[in-house]
């Protein structure tokens, strides 16, 4: 693993972090909350590799050259233990778990703390989680479990109150957007970013460095396109399926709940995909309400399908949202 | 690095130390064995993060400075492949760059190879406590004990062997619960006492390495490590269980009053035939003792029952108790002497089963009801 420089908006955590244990005040677990992107798994490795540190600096931090530090960057650290889930697996299971108990029954090899990281939390599996539970409540010295979760509630209540809890969505939003106009340069809509990635500014960078906004767009384009009746519901749903089905469906998801709320309030602040307004606005207007939250609830529960355990065809997800779509909007067209 | 050795003298030390090395690790390193050469001398090392072991050969050929270094290279294959190298022909092991070739004869190999230094091996601290054992009398200590030593059970701090090191003497504990064993030397420690627990994995490494000679072991132990010395080659180290044992001395049976003497062998063989008929899953056979005499009877769930009587030595009241027959044989087979003493103090509590007129093994069994 390799440690890149903290960005700027997780400094006070680290400072809280760092200073809690060099006064010896750190917990056994730490819960790491916080959206998708907010450099969790920064903020952990870092303390890790503080931990592990043979000679850390005065303020606490990893000096970089000792053999712990070595071992760590080569991913070798018999100290060091790192839970995820395992290749073709979407679930931590419950022998990754019980390998952990036992990495943490043991003595630390170097003498010092011994660490392990749990990413992302909510991928353990009930057994999983629940034979974690025993290592939690009954803790060995020295040892700090880092559970890292984008969505802390999906947790065992169990889990969650035998861990102290560290929640980063709780940023300034002047020093991400300062360090994301920094990153990016000019040309790029930074409060849009900001907005669609719920102010996860890692996940900003991803979504204005790769393809997401090209794909959001012609998503929202042939939506259009299929009200009009110029494209094919299968032809179409066979081609978002190239993309990731979670993040289609989420883009959708934003979409359709915009709508509804510009139905019910008529004002564009409330908007999140503040660049699509006219659209949104055009489409709350023939939409009635009942029909809105119908076609937002076939969505949500195809999201839930998505995210779930059960591996399924991407077009079989598809498929029935574009075909719902096409049976919602063709009235209007036959009227327009 | 670049070395040259005879085939039987690489083969048993690599053979040793990669027995440790298991077939899938968490770490690629893992799978790997750190070679090194300094000062005229080659050292092997492998671990799997728990149990580290490594060897020291002396290396005959004259070698310059120049040819020291150290590598790791894939254990399993760098094994297999001087295993099956020919007899006669020396081996030879040069690095270049990130590979390793390996001639002997008209063969050659090449392999990958990690840097050494990626390698985690384990610390040395110069504060250990150390003490010099014969290995005759640690491998008697294991082999009397370690069979009662839990597997894999969440009470983790039982799948081990506690080392008790007490001013006057060593013992050795193990348990899984329902029974104990416990073994005691007299020993004159020069330091502070300390109990330290070994893991299983260890023991087991340990008990394969020991022979039955008289060559002092060096063990150096701290709180987080043990390291035995078994040779002038040879080093086992092993993390130990960060945990708390449970206090053995408690559980020993103080002042029993009804002492049975029985012969061993006897014994052992009437509980193998009544063991027969005994439920398949709990193994309960019932004891009725009476003055002079032992009843050993057992049941099935077919109501099929076995029946034996033996002449013991006893002449208290008569009582009756049953037990699990393998733990009681258990601890029979590791009793050497001709006479074993069964003591007891009433029938619902513990069993203590040791040689006559000696205090170096105990073995202390739970009874069960039938």
């Amino acid at each position: 693993m390799t440690l890149r420089p903290l960005p700027p908006w997780l400094i006070p955590y680290w400072q809280q972090l760092i200073t809690a244990h060099q006064q010896q005040r750190l917990p056994h677990a730490l819960l790491l909350g916080g959206n998708l992107g907010m450099g969790k798994t920064q903020l952990a490795q870092h303390l890790a590799a503080a931990l592990l540190c043979m000679q850390p600096t005065p303020t606490g931090e990893s000096c970089g050259q000792c053999q712990a530090c070595h071992l760590l960057r080569a991913g070798n650290h018999p100290d060091f233990s790192q839970l995820m889930p395992l290749e073709k697996s979407t679930q931590i299971l419950i022998d990754q778990v019980r390998g952990l108990i036992q990495f943490c029954s043991l003595t630390a090899n170097y003498g010092r703390y011994q660490v392990a990281i749990i990413e992302p939390a909510e991928a353990m599996n009930v057994n999983a989680a629940n034979s974690l539970l025993k290592l939690l409540e009954e803790p060995p010295d020295n040892t700090l479990l880092l559970l890292i979760s984008h969505h802390p509630m999906q947790l065992l209540p169990t889990i969650r109150s035998r861990c102290q809890r560290l929640d980063l969505n709780r940023t300034d939003p002047h020093v991400i957007h300062s360090w994301l106009k920094e990153q990016l340069g000019a040309g790029h809509d930074i409060e849009l970013l900001l907005t669609l990635t719920a102010n996860a500014p890692l996940a900003a960078i991803q979504l204005a460095q790769q393809e997401g906004l090209n794909q959001r767009q012609s998503l929202f384009s042939s939506l259009a396109d299929l009200s009009n009746g110029k494209l094919d519901p299968i032809k179409t749903a066979a081609q978002w399926a190239q993309h990731e089905v979670g993040q289609v469906l989420y883009w959708l998801i934003s979409w359709m709940m915009d709508v509804i709320r510009f139905a019910q309030t008529q004002q564009n602040q409330h908007i999140l995909n503040q660049d699509q307004q006219t659209a949104i606005q055009q489409l709350a207007q023939r939409l009635s309400l009942i029909q809105a939250f119908e076609f937002l609830d076939l969505l949500t529960e195809h999201y839930r399908l998505a995210q779930g355990t059960v591996a399924l065809k991407p077009n079989s997800l598809l498929e029935p949202i574009t075909l719902a779509w096409v049976a919602l909007t063709a009235p209007m067209r036959k009227t327009a | 690095m670049h070395f040259e050795i005879p085939r039987k003298e690489l083969l048993n030390p690599l053979k040793m130390v990669v027995s440790v090395v298991e077939q899938r690790q968490t770490m690629p390193i893992l799978g790997n064995v750190l070679v090194s050469v300094a000062d005229n001398v080659l050292s092997l090392t492998a671990t799997d993060a728990e149990v580290e072991i490594s060897c020291r050969l002396p290396l005959e050929t004259r070698l310059g400075t120049d040819d020291d270094g150290a590598t790791t290279i894939p254990a399993r294959k760098f094994f297999d492949i001087c295993r099956s190298l020919s007899e006669q022909q020396p081996i030879q092991i040069t690095t270049e760059n990130d590979r390793v070739l390996i001639r002997s004869g008209r063969s050659r190999f090449t392999l990958s190879t990690l840097p050494a230094a990626d390698f985690p091996v384990s610390s040395e601290n110069p504060n250990m406590l150390s003490l010099n054992l014969p290995q005759s009398v640690l491998r008697e200590l294991i082999a009397q004990t370690s069979f009662c030593a839990a597997v894999a059970d969440v009470r983790y701090y039982l799948n081990g062997l506690l080392f008790d090191l007490m001013p006057s003497k060593l013992s050795v504990v193990a348990t899984d619960g329902h029974r104990l064993a416990l073994a005691t030397r007299e020993y004159q420690l020069p330091e502070q006492p300390l109990q330290v627990i070994i893991p299983r994995k260890a023991v087991l490494e340990l008990s394969r390495t020991l022979d039955n000679v008289d060559d002092e072991v060096k063990i150096t132990l701290d709180q987080t490590h043990i390291r035995f010395e078994i040779s002038d080659q040879l080093t086992l180290t092993s993390k130990l269980i960060d945990g708390r044992f449970p206090d053995y001395y408690g559980v020993l049976p103080h002042n029993p009053d009804k002492i049975v003497v029985a012969t061993c062998d006897v014994l052992k063989q009437a509980l193998a035939r009544v063991a027969i008929l005994s439920n398949e899953k709990y193994k309960g056979v019932r004891l009725n003792i009476k003055a002079g005499m032992l009843a050993l009877s057992a049941r099935n769930p077919e109501q099929e029952e076995a029946e034996e009587e033996l002449e013991i030595e006893y002449d208290g009241e008569s009582f009756e108790i049953g037990f699990n027959v393998n733990y009681l044989t258990d601890a029979l087979n590791a009793i050497p002497t001709e006479k074993v003493e069964l003591c007891f103090s009433d029938p619902n509590s513990s069993c203590l089963v040791k040689p006559q007129d000696s205090d170096q093994q105990k073995y202390v069994v739970m009874p069960m009801r039938l």
